[in-house]
């Protein structure tokens, strides 16, 4: 039988999410080149690296909450918490009774039928 | 305002009529299968929000690249991202052994008004840190070494107290050398060790009544030295309280000085809101040619997930 150490548990445990974060990184800034081409790469890695030092924040636990927290952060200006318009984004992340995964999970489908319910939505912005 | 909480009472039909839209739409806009399951409390988008172009698609591509990502099993979600530095540039090494090396960090929040700054430079010599196991042993040991460094930090912050500390320090050579006994080098059972410094100089402040966004409780210390050559023992007990996550902690710090001048005293209690320990200690030392110093801190809370240390020696 295979052992390992607690200690090499943790090494494989912490390579491995590194190893995550940066693939969802690399499709994250991807999928914007191909969907937002005139946001310059670098505030697109900025949106990224923001997103992912908030997810924790927001009841992201699971890998894949945190792909679709990110991807959809990518998609808004860094300072999207200050602006008005997208407060709605605010109030449905940290609405109440959010502590658990499936909270998580609900709060992304909401998002996600907010943002691509049909017809596009006015006010849009960069 | 494009999102509803939902009242005690209210039904989805009520909360469309008095927005002027439909129960289908207010279903297609969120998500909702059956209009009967509606919570109090619960917030809904009642008109089509504003979002960037690019944003339909974001979510549509982060919810098809979910399907290949893996649901983290009970208790281990993934581990939070790294902070990186502002600037970071170092001539050779890796992230335990640096070579001609600068690195500038801040961070700052406006509300609340927090902010940090971070400034080291390293000037043709090293800086190394390594700490690591035997093998599969339960014995472990770390060395660091800096040559010919400099750094300064400020941190402060006004939340629901005012708190800051400020220091800077430059020496020509400095090593440490500890041997720990223990399955997790962050947390040893116990660990001891020695360090000494030729030509250091040290200037620190600290004082905090209340919350500055880092800690809460109380604090308040000064000191300013230089000395010729010192030497420090040190060490640190870890014990874990059964069927919890939480340590004990105590470490402490002695040491003597010569051709040194200088003096300081500070005290603490306080939380530490980013590793959620609390901590209380006491540190003092005098030098006139000859000099003395202790520093003691104990502490418990969740277990250190890292080397570093935020309190005490």
């Amino acid at each position: 039988m295979l052992r390992i150490s607690d200690r090499q548990q943790g090494q494989l445990h912490a390579a491995r999410a590194d190893a995550f974060h940066d693939r969802l990184r690399a499709a994250a800034a991807a999928m914007m080149a191909r969907e937002a081409p005139e946001i310059p790469a670098g505030e697109v890695a900025a949106r990224i690296e923001a997103a992912l030092a908030a997810a924790s924040a927001h009841g992201m636990e699971t890998e894949r909450q945190i792909t679709r927290y990110v991807h959809i952060l990518a998609a808004f200006p860094a300072d999207h918490a200050r602006r008005e318009e997208f407060a709605w984004l605010g109030a449905l992340l940290e609405g109440p009774g959010l502590d658990g995964p499936g909270d998580a999970d609900a709060r992304l489908d909401q998002i996600t039928a907010a943002l691509t319910a049909a017809p596009r939505m006015a006010g849009a912005t960069r | 305002m494009t999102v509803h909480t939902v009242q005690r009472g209210e039904t989805l039909s009520a909360i469309a009529r008095r927005n002027g839209t439909t129960v289908a739409e207010l279903q297609r806009l969120n998500g909702i299968s059956n209009p009967n399951m509606i919570a109090s409390g619960q917030r809904l988008v009642v008109a089509p929000p504003p979002a960037p172009p690019a944003a339909p698609a974001a979510a549509r591509a982060g919810q098809a690249a979910a399907q290949t990502a893996a649901p983290a099993p009970p208790g281990a979600p993934v581990a939070p991202c790294p902070k990186k530095p502002l600037f970071l540039k170092r001539a050779g090494g890796d992230d335990n052994v640096s070579a001609l090396y600068a690195m500038a960090d801040g961070e700052a929040k406006r509300q609340g008004l927090l902010g940090q700054a971070k400034g080291e430079v390293g000037v043709g010599m090293v800086k190394m840190e390594h700490a690591g196991h035997l093998g599969n042993r339960y014995v472990g040991g770390s060395h660091k070494m800096e040559n010919l460094t400099a750094e300064a930090k400020a941190a402060g912050g006004i939340v629901h107290g005012i708190g800051g500390t400020a220091s800077a320090k430059a020496v020509m050579v400095s090593q440490e050398g500890t041997l720990f006994a223990g399955t997790d080098k962050n947390n040893p059972w116990a660990e001891g060790g020695g360090e000494y410094s030729l030509m250091q100089a040290e200037a620190k402040a600290d004082g905090l009544i209340g919350s500055d966004g880092r800690r809460a409780g109380i604090a308040l210390g000064a000191k300013a030295g230089a000395a010729a050559a010192s030497g420090d023992l040190k060490g640190e007990i870890n014990i874990p309280i059964p069927f919890t996550d939480y340590t004990i902690s105590l470490r402490g710090k002695g040491g003597a000085s010569a051709g040194s001048v200088g003096a300081g005293a500070s005290a603490h209690a306080f939380k530490d809101l980013e590793t959620g320990r609390y901590h209380m200690g006491l540190a003092g030392e005098a030098a006139a040619l000859l000099g003395l110093k202790a520093d003691v801190d104990l502490s418990v809370g969740p277990r250190y997930t890292g080397r570093e240390r935020s309190a005490g020696p």
